[in-house]
């Protein structure tokens, strides 16, 4: 069995065994394809245009999967959280072009997130229906709601206020992406070195194990979901800043990106699900599509390069067994083949 | 006592009496892995109509002899086997199966939803190629079944609805299971089979077990379980280290001398010297329990005094299962209450239970008492976090150093936190786990299965730790199917029956014998409900 230094492990115990491929092997592809798109379309790939505007662009999909990680590292999927961006960038948009102001617009826009996440716990804390089912369902009334938002068409305009909110620039670098590097940071501090944090990663890898050692699980997981809404409606008001304007189907490109990164994310590092792991995959995915997509590629290859990186984290993740919800039905079969090692199952 | 234990082993061959036919002998079985010598010249035999028992700690070389016989490992050069003077090779489960050799490991590789006569069928197939005619393989099956006793087994439940005992039996069954024209299953092994059985339970396997080597065929029967080897076995090998330190007639073993065989030293005296330290005589009060009612216990009274070690004795639905779980705040109450220090509880929740000074253990490493994806450390931590004085950050450092401290009093080998805690032994994680309780500074602690599936060694070690805490005023209550366990280390025990305490033991009357005759008598069926 292999041993595996902790979540502080982001400075990992050897330096030999930091730079391993198996450790960072995301990095190392990162290199590779920027150095294949960097000879490849020169021109275009080594510009600054290009490299400010994925930077940006892609700080909105980081958020996204900082935000989904949380419950999913406690066993529960949020599907609704890309559809939560769009709700919450068309009911800021809404409210704007109906008298009220960048501040409430935003204000609003986020306790929406909230009222999601409270939903979404309902069903799945207080009901007890399967993560999965539960927010696909919600992510489909979202989406009928963002409908209504937008009167099924584009809500163009913003005030100056939502504008600078979303696309200012501080020492040359647009704001979206300070907004990430402070979520970053906060996603990074829960998961890693606060306690409410454990007590997530020991929900997702032992529901009644956390139970019996005392851990409010279902106070937990609700407050997780919560936080990933609110997160997901940040995203989207940051997003409506941006571009200026919210049409219907604003949120749903975003759901494939952000769990491929969570994914992918949790097979670097400290093979668990990790914010350093979660930005590199972000990016490097980012890469690969803007590199192909500047030499020509078809539009369809980005949900090509998400699929494929989703399905090659996810095989790699099994394989290693550090992903909550996929691993129990993993495990379970594993157990059928081989048999508990020590611990005979106790009768019943 | 070096030499004493040399005299115990009475030599290659001992047990295979002239004019008794050795049916499986292997020679000089050696099995390296990187670092390790799992098995070393290992040579054993067994007679037909014989029943060998296969004993040694975790880490001794038992499982890789097993694993090696039935095809999962491959012996280093050197080794022979032989079936009936046929010599087969090992390492391949396919030449096992052929010649002769058949595997009822720990889990019983049953498939739960299904039921009997197809999980029969699951080793041999069905006997019609393309379209199962049901009611010819349920005469099949019946017929097979009652070789074991088990013609009465309803075939229309899926195997999960059982009893634990008749799902063993009926792995067995389906182990030998073959076809009139193919010759008869010549050996078959059976890893732990009484794992998961009560009391009451294992007699009956028993004597399936016994049935199997009547009919000509050889046992080997591996086991952690002493006093069991001592009475099914006729004789045993005892590997440690992976060398076979003995071999020899079960006639005239004593039960601490075979411990001695296996550990290679005398630890029971060092248990009962632990023991005996423990503060005796009535104390002030530390739990009172009353009219406690839960799924299977009915107004159970009765109360546990500061530093005690008290028992809780019970077959299967006895309620032996449940009074832990209920003391714990694991499961709801039906009733009834609980005081603790002066206060009077009348419902609990885990978190309320460590609140109250009141810390469970249960019984299921894999899925309650750990979990066994995290590291050592966090799962020692969890119950309590140390953030610092804010409550908001963890300093990883201190945790790991702390978790050490734990890990080394309680000597978990490899002493390091950051190691996965499904990497560790059985007996260690069961240190790892009794460490994280011990950290809660806990009142009263309640352990269910302290040792199961531990070797002996950590056994030994857990035992003196139990003992050590409950001399410093922690009340410590056990509920376990060891009867031997239990006379070991408790002053007194409470046997349950039908979720009400029948009797109490104390003092002298805490033996062996009294725990096992309180707790299956009147049952005379000696199956446990379940």
């Amino acid at each position: 069995m292999t041993t595996e230094p902790s979540g502080s492990g982001v400075i990992p115990r050897t330096a030999l065994r930091a730079l391993s491929f198996s450790r960072i092997s995301g990095l190392y592809v990162w290199v590779l394809l920027f150095v294949i798109f960097s000879l490849w379309v020169p021109s275009t790939f080594l510009t600054g245009t290009t490299w400010t505007g994925l930077l940006s662009s892609q700080a909105v999909t980081a958020m996204v999967t900082l935000s989904l990680m949380l419950p999913l590292v406690a066993g529960a999927y949020d599907l609704s959280a890309a559809q939560v961006v769009g709700m919450s960038a068309a009911f800021a948009a809404y409210l704007t072009h109906h008298g009220f102001g960048s501040t409430t617009a935003i204000v609003f826009g986020l306790l929406a997130g909230v009222a999601v996440g409270v939903f979404n716990a309902g069903l799945i804390v207080g009901l007890g229906v399967n993560s999965f089912i539960a927010t696909l369902g919600t992510s489909s009334i979202l989406m009928a709601v963002t409908g209504i938002l937008t009167a099924d068409e584009e809500i163009v305009g913003v005030p100056s206020g939502l504008q600078s909110f979303g696309s200012r620039e501080i020492i040359g670098v647009a704001i979206p992406v300070w907004y990430l590097i402070i979520m970053a940071l906060i996603v990074a501090y829960v998961l890693e070195r606060a306690p409410f944090g454990r007590y997530l990663f020991a929900i997702g890898h032992g529901r009644e194990a956390a139970r019996l050692a005392g851990v409010r699980t279902n106070f937990c997981t609700t407050i997780s979901l919560i936080m990933c809404s609110l997160g997901s409606a940040f995203a989207g008001v940051v997003l409506l800043g941006r571009i200026g304007s919210a049409e219907p189907d604003l949120g749903t490109s975003y759901l494939l990106p952000a769990y491929a990164a969570a994914f992918l994310g949790a097979t670097q590092f400290t093979r668990r699900v990790n914010v350093p792991g979660a930005l590199v995959a972000t990016y490097l995915l980012a890469t690969g599509i803007t590199g192909l997509q500047l030499a020509g590629a078809a539009s369809w290859i980005q949900n090509m390069f998400y699929g494929v990186a989703l399905l090659a984290a996810v095989a790699l993740s099994l394989h290693e067994g550090r992903l909550p919800p996929l691993r129990r039905s993993v495990r379970a079969k594993k157990a059928a083949d081989r048999g508990p090692p020590n611990a005979p199952r106790p009768d019943e | 006592m070096e030499t004493s234990i040399d005299n115990l082993s009475l030599g290659i061959g001992d047990s295979g009496a002239d004019g008794e036919r050795e049916v499986l002998r292997l020679r000089h079985v050696s099995k390296t892995f990187p670092g390790q010598r799992a098995l070393d010249d290992v040579s054993i035999g067994l007679t037909a109509g014989r029943i060998r028992a296969l004993v040694g700690q975790n880490g001794s070389g038992k499982s890789t002899l097993v694993k090696t016989l039935a095809g999962v490992h491959e012996p280093d050069s050197g080794a022979q086997a032989w079936l009936d003077d046929n010599e087969f090779a090992l390492g391949s489960a396919a030449a096992a199966h052929a010649a002769g050799l058949r595997f009822v490991h720990q889990d019983l590789g049953l498939v739960w939803e299904l039921d009997a006569v197809d999980n029969l069928a699951l080793g041999r197939g069905y006997r019609s190629k393309y379209w199962i005619k049901r009611r010819d393989q349920v005469t099949a099956a019946r017929a097979q079944l009652a070789r074991f006793g088990l013609e009465h087994l309803d075939l229309s439940v899926p195997v999960s609805d059982l009893a634990a005992v008749e799902r063993a039996m009926l792995a067995i069954a389906r182990g030998l299971w073959v076809d009139p024209d193919q010759p008869p299953v010549r050996v078959l092994v059976l890893d732990e089979p009484t794992a998961s059985l009560a009391v009451g339970e294992v007699d009956r396997l028993f004597e399936a077990i016994r049935r199997v080597v009547a009919s000509g065929a050889a046992v080997l029967y591996v086991s952690h379980r002493l006093d069991e080897v001592l009475s099914l076995a006729d004789s045993l090998t005892v590997l440690r280290d992976g060398k076979v330190v003995a071999e020899r007639g079960v006639e005239g073993l004593e039960h601490r001398t075979l411990v001695r065989l296996i550990v290679g030293h005398e630890i029971e005296q060092a248990l009962a010297d632990a023991a005996a330290d423990t503060q005796r005589g009535p104390g002030a009060v530390a739990l009172g329990v009353t009219r406690l009612t839960g799924r299977v216990l009915r107004d159970v009274s009765f109360d546990v005094a500061r530093g005690e070690v008290l028992g809780i004795a019970g077959l299967t639905g006895s309620g032996r299962e449940e009074l832990p779980y209920l003391l714990g705040g694991a499961r709801p109450w039906g009733g009834g209450s609980v005081r603790i220090d002066g206060r009077e509880l009348t419902s609990l929740t885990p978190r309320f239970a460590l609140e109250s000074g009141v810390v469970l253990v249960p019984a299921d490493r894999h899925r309650q008492s750990a979990i066994p994806e995290l590291l050592a450390r966090e799962n020692i931590v969890l119950p309590r976090i140390d953030a610092g004085g804010s409550g908001l950050w963890i300093s990883v450092r201190k945790e790991r150093r702390e978790t050490r401290e734990w890990m080394h009093r309680l000597e978990v080998r490899p002493e390091n936190p950051d190691r996965l805690f499904a990497a560790f032994s059985g007996g260690n994680q069961q240190k790892i786990v009794l460490a994280r309780a011990m950290r809660l500074g806990p009142r009263i602690l309640v352990i269910d299965e302290p040792v199961q599936g531990v070797d002996v060694g950590a056994k030994a070690a857990i035992w003196a730790e139990l003992a050590q805490i409950a001399a410093g005023g922690v009340s410590i209550l056990v509920a376990s199917s060891d009867a031997e366990d239990l006379a070991l280390l408790c002053e007194r025990v409470l046997v349950l029956r039908h979720g009400v305490i029948v009797r109490e033991l104390s003092g002298a009357a805490v033996t062996t014998s009294n725990i096992l005759g309180e707790t299956i008598a009147g049952d005379l069926t000696g199956s446990a409900a379940t």
